[in-house]
């Protein structure tokens, strides 16, 4: 253990060592500061230029108009809000630190580019937003000033480079042979705390977690449905698409895994009309079940049972993702139909037919779960395989039976359990626990369906974060069917969308695995490489995911506690914080975060693609010929999206 | 192998409790939410229901109310411009004519957001217009009301600022006095500041004890609110507030119940589209009362005035909606126009529609035509000035049975959001000003202050 740690501090200082040398080599190239006269344009949704560039030390003299309504020019990192009115030369310009401060009336704002202290060497990107309502994509006008020498870029290039040496490295020291072991690393929590056992084997807790995130929810629709219609002072939405989405994708996925599924309420009302009780399963059968079940329990259709239908699900939402989020009422609409869905999908069909194949949650967690710190294994493989009953998957008096189908001794992935503990209650050899293991230790991708989600949401990431921190404002256009009625372009961008994740990117990912089989000249088919590949944009496509939601809180983190102090905006003040001044959290941070959060999923990536072929008979040549292609298109992502969030 | 069970009885007992836990929930949170608005609001839990559940989605045909009876066009008005000249886009909020230096001869005091002062364009001698700026460094003037405040004889001037034109939701706004020392000479007094935008200031004596005091509308952007302040001499004030809805307007201090102390009349806007009222208990006292609302959340309450419109003796709402600011462009919509409240007594108004006029921004009453009836003035800041045939300008000639008939007074300048009727030229005959606000496009129709002056050929029709 003391090894590994060791070993991955070493790795990170050799990492750090090839962002380090190059970072501080662009210190000594910088030009000598000048004047630029730059004029912005502001319009729905943008500002022109949306890329302001200019070197250490300049000073920028700024001038504004607007093409349509008022807009202003905020820029938090130099204490300016600058309020741009239509045919109006002057702009009014606040303090973003104390904006109730008299504004100075200018026709221009000059600013020097230039931060304090060290931060000066290190903060080279700042977006300037819109703090003037301008309609319902307000929230996503901005653009981004770019101070050069871009240190964050060039600190983060090496570190891709020191990446990928060490991957190329590590075949000249790798043992080829992993352990055969699956649990090699898995600590039993059980058996570490018998208490924590106590809580999870109990009802009562994960209950009370259960209603709380049904009053969650519960509060989402009165909010979305009777509050303020301005989405980002609506309380349901940002608690949706703020706080929610970044704790399921930064937080609880990643350590936990499915954890969310434990407790959504969402199947909630299904299971109850289907088990007729909320807590202990009824004495009876149905079918092949030692539970007592309700409903017409008819199987799940057998070409279903795969991953299509969420990823279908996931693409539409993600293809009216900015009505969602634009429209509090939409969001409302959504959630019922989240609840209504599953509810009677389980008069219908057995178990939660809902979660298992279409609930498009499960569709972003369950890939990612398998790279998550928390996994629900058996204790002893032998118990399993002695115990003929399966009470874990059919149920028994203690427990019922597993809603998603999984026989527990035949588990080797966490995709497919919900965490919902029954099996640790239903197993009569009490041979279920929970185990933490090391980060991203699952690689087997098991099927098509699932190679193509892993892609899916891995394609998604990269789709939402152009569309909403992208800097080019006609991308925007292309979703904007809210105020500018742009149905033509929105069939352009839901085609690109579409094809992008089931064709474009699934064929470049096919291409690499077809060009490894092709220089490692190994006999496996095609497909099959293809399937393996796939597994390998796991780790960055989590950390891209993070990458995204990490800026929509903490750019929204002021009117997350506006709203909680008003939720429905009609004026209300329970935390005195209904009206304090918008302020983002940490921006000059986040690019750092999410740089870092790329170099992260990059070298999970890169080691997982390696790790997905070992123990496969393949000499080390032959290794690195067949993950070359792959490692190389992971790496020119990570560049390209490096660039794309510190430049 | 651990084969113990739970009795179905106890599990079936306690499946109960916790359904029934939510079922509570699911009514009591909604309850609960309701209750407290009300008691912050003082009106009903039924009131508040029909007022969160009465809310329909933007404006369609069926918001359009009402049938426009129109009728030629009659030159009776003359038009002039006055005060300063320009060279871009006016952007005048607010105009208030009155005689400001008491010479006998009408005056306007006006809001410049273009140049963010407050100016006095000073008629001397007759029919010489000349431009002064009374205070200057007001971010955003929206409203003036010129009023003897301290009651030392010379007329002094209550300016609500902005602090912003456009949407904002900081704390910018401000309550502005320009005390008359006598010769029209003005002391700035900042009487309350760094507060949501204020779009309207009015004074009266709210709480009877024989100072003005004020009433402040704060539009704001989310965080609007309503409220008083009392005059605690020597230029303090402390803050009462009535309400927090975002969006008002206009407030209008009136004795409408008729108890001889004044209340407060608002106009909501935003998403709320209501008219409220709140009642004095002659202390300060004050107790809201919804008046009015509009089921459309898009309705674009624009303004309101007080008149004795049907001349029973009690004072009517005039009221426009026309406001166009949400969208893109900023443009009207079919369901704009003016209506009128008629005050039946104890609170009670019934909602007249009068016309559609799209983009409707201002209303007021004047017997324009000398047939002893009131008429209505009305602008727009809002039409769809792409179409040259938009009108900006309109009068509805009242037949006496208080129908009323549309008839056409300009299309150009376009973006007039500001009217008031006056004699200027003391021959008994009602003239107007109105002000214009061009913020955004077309701008080739420009109009700054326009005086608009009665020739009488509609006295001899």
């Amino acid at each position: 253990m003391k090894q590994a740690i060791k070993k991955q501090l070493s790795n990170i200082l050799i990492i750090v060592g090839f962002g380090l040398i190059p970072a501080i080599i662009v210190q000594f190239f910088v030009s000598e500061p000048v004047s630029h006269e730059i004029h912005v344009k502001n319009f729905r949704y943008g500002k022109d230029p949306s890329v302001i560039k200019c070197n250490r030390g300049d000073t920028l003299r700024l001038t504004f108009s607007t093409e349509d309504t008022g807009h202003s020019f905020f820029l938090e990192e130099f204490d300016i809000d600058a309020k741009v009115n239509p045919a109006r030369e002057e702009v009014e310009v606040f303090k973003v630190e104390d904006p109730t401060q008299k504004p100075e009336i200018t026709k221009e704002v000059e600013l020097i580019a230039r931060h304090p202290g060290i931060l000066n060497y290190l903060v080279s990107k700042s977006n300037y937003r819109c703090h003037v309502w301008c309609g319902p994509m307000h929230a996503f006008e901005h653009g981004k000033l770019i101070i050069l020498p871009n240190t964050l870029l060039v600190f983060s290039l090496g570190c891709i480079t020191g990446i990928f040496v060490l991957w190329l490295l590590g075949f000249y020291s790798k043992n080829l042979i992993e352990s055969e072991n699956i649990k090699s690393g898995y600590i039993d929590l059980f058996e570490k705390s018998p208490l924590f056992k106590k809580l999870v084997i109990s009802r009562w807790p994960q209950l009370i977690l259960l209603l709380l995130a049904m009053f969650m929810v519960y509060v989402v629709i009165l909010t979305t449905f009777f509050g303020t219609k301005m989405s980002g002072r609506n309380l349901g939405v940002l608690l949706m698409w703020a706080i929610w989405l970044f704790l399921l994708i930064a937080v609880l996925t990643p350590l936990f895994g499915r954890i969310w599924c434990t407790v959504c309420p969402l199947p909630f009302f299904g299971d109850l009309l289907q088990r007729k009780s909320a807590l202990y399963p009824l004495k009876g059968n149905k079918g092949e079940y030692r539970n007592k079940f309700s409903g017409l329990f008819l199987k799940w259709p057998k070409r279903l049972q795969n991953n299509w239908p969420k990823l279908i699900l996931l693409l539409i939402l993600t293809t009216f993702s900015a009505i969602l989020v634009a429209l509090p009422k939409v969001t409302g609409m959504a959630v019922i139909l989240l609840l209504v869905l599953p509810t009677i999908m389980a008069l219908i069909f057995e178990h939660r037919a809902f979660c298992r194949y279409l609930c498009p949650v499960s569709g972003f967690v369950g890939p990612f779960s398998r790279t998550s710190f928390l996994a629900l294994r058996n204790k002893s493989q032998k118990v399993c395989d002695k115990c003929k009953p399966h009470f874990c998957q059919k149920g028994s008096n203690k427990g019922w039976a597993c809603p998603y189908g999984i026989n527990v001794g035949e588990m080797t992935e966490s995709s497919d359990c919900g965490l919902c503990m029954e099996c640790t209650r239903s197993c009569l050899y009490d041979n279920v626990t929970l185990y933490k293991r090391p980060f991203a230790t699952e690689v087997r991708t098991r099927n098509l369906s699932e190679a193509w989600l892993t892609i899916g949401v891995f394609t998604l990431a990269i789709v939402y974060s152009i569309l909403y921190q992208g800097h080019w404002p006609v991308v925007r256009d292309y979703v904007n069917i809210l105020d500018k009625g742009n149905w033509d372009l929105f069939a352009v961008y839901s085609g690109i969308v579409w094809t992008s994740a089931l064709i474009l990117m699934p064929g470049i990912v096919y291409l690499f695995s077809v060009l490894g089989k092709i220089f490692s000249k190994i006999q496996q088919s095609n497909i099959e490489i293809f399937i393996h590949s796939s597994g390998a944009l796991l780790p960055m496509g989590l950390f891209l995911w993070i990458a995204f939601v990490i800026p929509m809180l903490f750019v929204n983190l002021t009117f997350v506690f506006q709203s909680f102090s008003d939720p429905f905006g009609w004026g209300w003040d329970f935390f005195g914080t209904a009206s304090i001044p918008w302020h983002q959290f940490v921006p000059r941070l986040v690019p750092w975060i999410q740089s870092g959060l790329i170099l992260t999923g990059l070298y999970y990536s890169l080691r997982n693609l390696e790790k997905t072929w070992l123990n496969r008979n393949l000499n080390q040549k032959k290794l690195f010929r067949l993950t070359l292609p792959m490692a190389l298109f992971l790496v020119t992502s990570a560049v390209f999206l490096v660039i794309f969030f510190t430049n | 192998m651990n084969t113990q069970n739970t009795s179905p009885k106890k599990s079936g007992l306690k499946t109960s409790i916790i359904v029934f836990v939510i079922l509570v929930v699911i009514v009591g949170i909604p309850l609960l939410f309701l209750n407290y608005q009300a008691t912050r609001t003082g009106l009903t839990v039924s009131e508040v229901i029909k007022r969160v559940t009465n809310k329909s989605e933007s404006g369609s045909a069926k918001n359009i109310e009402g049938e426009n009876i129109t009728a030629e066009k009659i030159d009776f008005l003359d038009k002039m411009a006055i005060g300063n000249e320009f060279s871009e886009p006016p952007l005048i909020a607010h105009i208030q004519p009155t005689d400001l230096d008491e010479d006998g001869l009408l005056d306007v005091v006006l809001c410049d957001d273009r140049g963010n002062f407050v100016s006095w364009i000073r008629q001397n001698p007759e029919g010489v217009y000349t431009e002064t700026i009374l205070a200057d460094e007001l971010i955003a003037p929206a409203h003036v009301e010129v009023i003897d405040f301290d009651f030392d004889g010379d007329k002094d001037i209550m300016v609500a600022v902005l602090g912003m034109l456009f949407p904002n939701n900081d704390k910018i706004g401000s309550v502005v006095i320009l005390e008359n020392d006598g010769k029209c000479n003005f002391i700035k007094h900042v009487v309350a500041e760094k507060i949501a935008r204020v779009s309207d200031v009015r004074a009266g004596d709210l709480d009877g004890d024989g100072d003005m005091d004020l009433a402040v509308a704060q539009f704001g952007y989310d965080d609007g609110e309503t409220r008083w302040m009392e005059n605690l001499g020597d230029w303090k004030f402390k803050s009462h507030i009535l309400q927090y809805l975002s969006g008002p307007i206009n407030v209008e201090i009136v004795d409408i119940d008729d108890d001889n102390d004044l209340d407060i009349i608002s106009l909501v806007s935003q998403e709320w589209e209501e008219i409220y009222c709140f009642i004095n208990d002659g202390k300060g006292q004050f107790q809201p009362n919804l008046l009015f609302g509009s089921s459309n959340q898009d309705y674009g309450s624009s303004g309101i005035a007080l008149s004795d419109l049907d001349q029973d003796g009690d004072m009517d709402i005039l009221y426009t909606n026309g406001d166009a600011f949400d969208y893109m462009p900023p443009q009207g919509r079919p369901w704009h126009g003016v209506q009128w409240l008629e005050n039946q007594g104890d609170l009670s108004f019934e909602y007249h529609r009068i016309c559609n006029f799209t983009g409707a921004t201002n209303v007021r009453a004047a017997d324009i035509d000398n047939d002893r009836d009131l008429d209505l003035f009305a602008v727009s800041a809002f039409n769809i000035w792409d179409n040259p045939e938009s009108l900006s300008f309109i009068w509805l000639e009242n037949d006496g049975e208080m129908n009323f008939i549309k008839r056409e007074i300009t299309k150009d300048p376009t973006h007039l959001l500001t009217c008031e009727p006056g004699d200027f030229n003391n021959d008994g005959l009602i003239d107007v000003i109105t002000g214009g606000m061009h913020t955004y496009p077309p701008f080739n129709r420009l109009g700054r202050i326009t005086l608009w002056t009665n020739n009488g050929a509609l006295s001899e029709n």
